[in-house]
């Protein structure tokens, strides 16, 4: 387990006051400049409470295990009810949704019926790895191919090395853009639907209140639509 | 003559089996030292193929740690287990790796291959990620490879190492067997047989040299073999020329023997056995075959007297105290009678002194032995008629003294006699009465003389000889000499010695009796003067004494009675003092030379032996 005593502790002055915050997902939800959806969102709701925030992108699991030890203090977006949160005993969650995700089939295979998480059956799949929601899902298919990231994912599908690759909506949007990948498209309707949110450390669990009102607010006052639009607006116009 | 013919080898020829051969034994040795060597080479081998293989094991483990400890780490980190397997699986795909873990919290996160095994060299590596400047433990990777293979590997080369070594060491012994078969043994073969074949006596077209069946080596460089050939013939040709002065020597001995009809014993002392001639036994009565060859037969047969006497000297030989055994005894014959026979015999001694062999002869003597009894008895018979002469001619000559004495003492007596029977009758006056009476003085005083010579004569005492200055003692006795002559004598008396000192062995006192005796009587021989010399010389180891008067000298006839007790030619004189001077030297092993010429002189001499 992660060590406690390595975990950063909260400082009292508010210079110091700052989140790290990790995500497992990449662009546009969370970049490496901090400019991603998930990375304005929690800078603008963070401030509004006095911190400043620091997000990364480690691997998916790793971030929830590194929110729950401490080494960060935050990790999201993530679904509702994580289902081995007893893995996690030291993360709360922020009563306040982030965003909803949708996780989508892409397929350049005109011919492809995607209905539900049964269609896939018998077809090459792809994931990324890390993604608990989607292994669960997938444990019956007997080509499950998992890979680090979604651009690598989305390259599996463009030269035709897998059938079908399943991730969110809006970072597969945003990857394909970059990679260039055309004639594929979205299968409808979305495998799943989930609303995210953000989970603190449990030493956080006053700034977790705190947050959520600050989420709440940004929702009332149209700050987090005008993020929103500017960050995921023209992702989700190429739907 | 005894002819011999000696083989080569006494003993029976003993054959080798091939097995005992030569060549199976060097081939044997030659086995035995290539497997030890070959051994002692592959284990020395294998530990360094051992050692190698674990060092590059070692180096495999190492490599882990320094090329695929990153990825791994960052593929924990970002929990991509596939990949972390597909690493795993890599490493494990290195040779010998056997079993990888990727351990967290004591629970296996990841583990590839399988533990069984109990050779395995394991590691551990902390997996750690830095991230927010801290040090993040992900786990920590194990890391176990086995030694089976290195050990299959071993056993491998083991199988190859000896069955390479096994056709090797097969062939290279097999071609030395043939080798050494065909250079060495086969030759060995030919001498052994010629040895066995080769008789001496034989003429020398019917005892060719040793040869070896093989090209000839180069002039001047032979080989080993060669040499081999070589010393054998000329011992050989040594063997020959002393088993011919052997046989010669024998021979004579042989013939020496039967010549002197001597009978040969032989006791070897080490092995207990004996050897006695057939005319050893002839002596006794007995055949060759009759008598065993032990020393029993010798000293059962000893007369009881001399058994004793026998069996010491023959131990004081063996025990070598004596240089040769000799012993006479009697040795009882078949005819149940006793012979003499005398034994001689020279033993041989070992290193350490005890006896080793004694080789001796009988010589019959029993013959000899009855002459010898008959001669002492003959001898003792002889004496006794001898002592019996003795005993007359002594009681002659007691007889003859006692008449000499008798008839010296008688005249005397007689005129004193005579002369007390004129004084019985009273007739005598005046001067006649004196005269009477100076007879009668005379001839006592003569009688005493005569029986004062007789009797220092009769009780000579024994010379007491020792070492003295002759011409000293010489010069006294001429002094008593001087004195002892009468003041108006006419003789002159003179000495002439040869050195002023002469050592010499005698009686002192006797010696100046002899000078003494004999100056009175050569001065008693020059009635009228002349000169007495007393001189000396040295000649033959003694000191020669010589008295000489120069007076009227010794007739011939009458040269042999002059030195007779009582002879004499003087009206004085009583007959003792050249007798007694004879007897002296008698004492002193010497004699007295007499050299007289009627008219010229006489010259007495006699010798002393120089101290």
């Amino acid at each position: 387990m992660f060590s406690l005593l390595a975990a950063p502790m909260a400082l009292a002055s508010d210079e110091e006051r700052k989140l790290y915050l990790s995500t497992a997902f990449g662009p546009p939800i969370s970049t490496a400049d901090n400019r991603g959806f998930f990375d304005r969102l929690m800078q603008q709701a963070c401030a509004r409470i006095g911190y400043q925030v620091a997000t990364d992108q480690p691997q998916a699991e790793r971030a929830l295990m590194l929110a729950n030890s401490g080494v960060n203090d935050g990790d999201g977006p993530r679904v509702e009810s994580l289902d081995n949160l007893w893995s996690y005993p030291n993360l709360v969650r922020v009563e306040e949704p982030l965003l909803d995700i949708d996780f989508v089939a892409f397929t350049c295979d005109p011919g492809l019926v995607v209905n539900d998480w049964k269609s896939l059956s018998g077809h090459n799949v792809a994931i990324v790895t890390g993604w608990k929601i989607l292994e669960r899902r997938l444990t019956y298919l007997s080509s499950l191919v998992k890979v680090k990231d979604v651009e690598h994912l989305l390259r599996l599908l463009k030269y035709g090395r897998t059938d079908v690759a399943i991730m969110d909506r809006y970072s597969g949007l945003d990857a394909a853009g970059r990679i260039g990948l055309e004639h594929c498209r979205i299968a409808d309707p979305p495998l799943d639907s989930r609303t995210m949110y953000l989970y603190l450390n449990i030493r956080h669990v006053e700034v977790a209140g705190k947050l959520a009102e600050a989420l709440r607010a940004m929702k009332q006052d149209g700050t987090y639509q005008h993020i929103f639009q500017e960050v995921l607006g023209h992702v989700d116009a190429q739907n | 003559m005894l002819t011999l013919r000696i083989n080569f080898l006494n003993s029976a020829p003993t054959r080798y089996r091939t097995s005992n051969g030569l060549a199976p034994r060097l081939i044997l040795y030659i086995l035995l030292f290539s497997s030890v060597v070959t051994f002692f080479a592959t284990a020395l081998q294998l530990y360094f193929d051992y050692s190698r293989d674990v060092r590059a094991i070692d180096s495999r483990i190492a490599q882990v740690r320094d090329s695929y400890l990153k990825s791994m780490v960052l593929s924990l980190w970002s929990m991509d287990y596939e990949q972390l397997r597909s690493q795993l699986e890599g490493i494990q795909a290195l040779p010998d790796m056997q079993y990888l873990e990727i351990e967290l919290g004591g629970e296996p996160l990841l583990t590839v291959g399988s533990q069984q095994g109990q050779n395995l060299l394991r590691e551990s590596y902390p997996l750690k990620h830095h991230y927010r400047d801290q040090g993040i433990y992900l786990g920590t990777l194990h890391v176990a490879a086995s030694l089976d293979g290195v050990y299959e590997r071993l056993r491998d080369r083991v199988l190859l190492i000896f069955g390479s070594q096994a056709i090797k060491t097969f062939l290279v012994t097999t071609f030395i067997f043939l080798i050494f078969q065909f250079f060495v043994t086969r030759h060995l073969q030919r001498i052994s047989h010629h040895l066995r074949s080769r008789r001496f006596g034989l003429p020398p077209a019917d005892s060719p040299p040793l040869t070896l069946n093989r090209k000839p080596s180069p002039p001047g460089q032979p080989d080993e073999l060669d040499d081999v050939v070589t010393a054998f013939n000329e011992m050989y040709s040594r063997l020959t020329h002393s088993y011919e002065q052997l046989s010669e020597s024998k021979d004579r001995l042989d013939l020496a023997m039967r010549g002197a009809n001597d009978g040969l014993w032989d006791w070897n002392v080490d092995a207990g056995k004996a050897y006695y001639s057939p005319r050893w036994k002839h002596m006794l009565g007995y055949e060759d075959v009759e008598l065993e060859d032990t020393m029993h037969t010798w000293f059962d047969r000893i007369h009881p007297d001399d058994f004793d006497r026998t069996t010491d000297a023959l131990q004081q030989h063996l025990e070598n105290h004596t240089h040769q055994f000799e012993c006479a005894f009697r040795l009882l014959h078949k005819d149940g009678s006793y012979r003499w026979v005398l034994s001689r015999g020279q033993a041989l001694w070992n290193r350490d002194g005890s006896p080793h062999r004694i080789v001796g002869t009988h010589v019959d003597i029993t013959a000899q032995k009855e002459a010898e009894a008959a001669l002492a008895q003959a001898t003792r018979a002889y004496r006794q008629e001898q002592e019996q002469r003795l005993k007359a001619e002594r009681l002659a000559c007691v007889g003859e003294l006692a008449a000499s004495i008798a008839h010296e003492i008688r005249n005397p007596l007689a005129s004193i006699l005579n002369s007390l029977t004129l004084f019985t009758r009273g007739s005598l006056e005046g001067d006649d009465r004196d005269e009477v009476l100076q007879i009668v003085n005379q001839e006592t005083y003569r009688l005493q003389r005569i029986l004062n010579d007789f009797l220092l004569f009769a009780r000579m005492r024994q010379s007491d000889i020792a070492r003295h200055d002759v011409i000293a003692v010489l010069g006294d006795a001429v002094t008593s000499l001087r004195m002892s002559l009468p003041e108006d004598s006419p003789v002159q008396l003179s000495t002439r010695f040869h050195a002023e000192r002469c050592l010499a062995l005698f009686d002192r006192d006797q010696l100046c009796q002899i000078i003494l005796n004999l100056g009175l009587n050569a001065a008693q021989a020059m009635p009228a003067g002349g000169t007495l010399t007393i001189s000396t010389s040295t000649a033959l180891g003694c000191v020669w004494i010589s008295v000489t008067d120069t007076g009227c000298g010794i007739k011939e006839e009458m040269l042999d009675k002059v030195i007779k007790p009582f002879f004499t030619s003087r009206e004085n004189g009583t007959g003792l003092g050249l007798p007694m001077v004879v007897r002296i030297l008698t004492q002193h092993d010497t004699d007295l030379h007499i050299d007289s010429s009627a008219g010229k002189g006489t010259t007495m001499q006699f010798s002393l032996k120089l101290a």
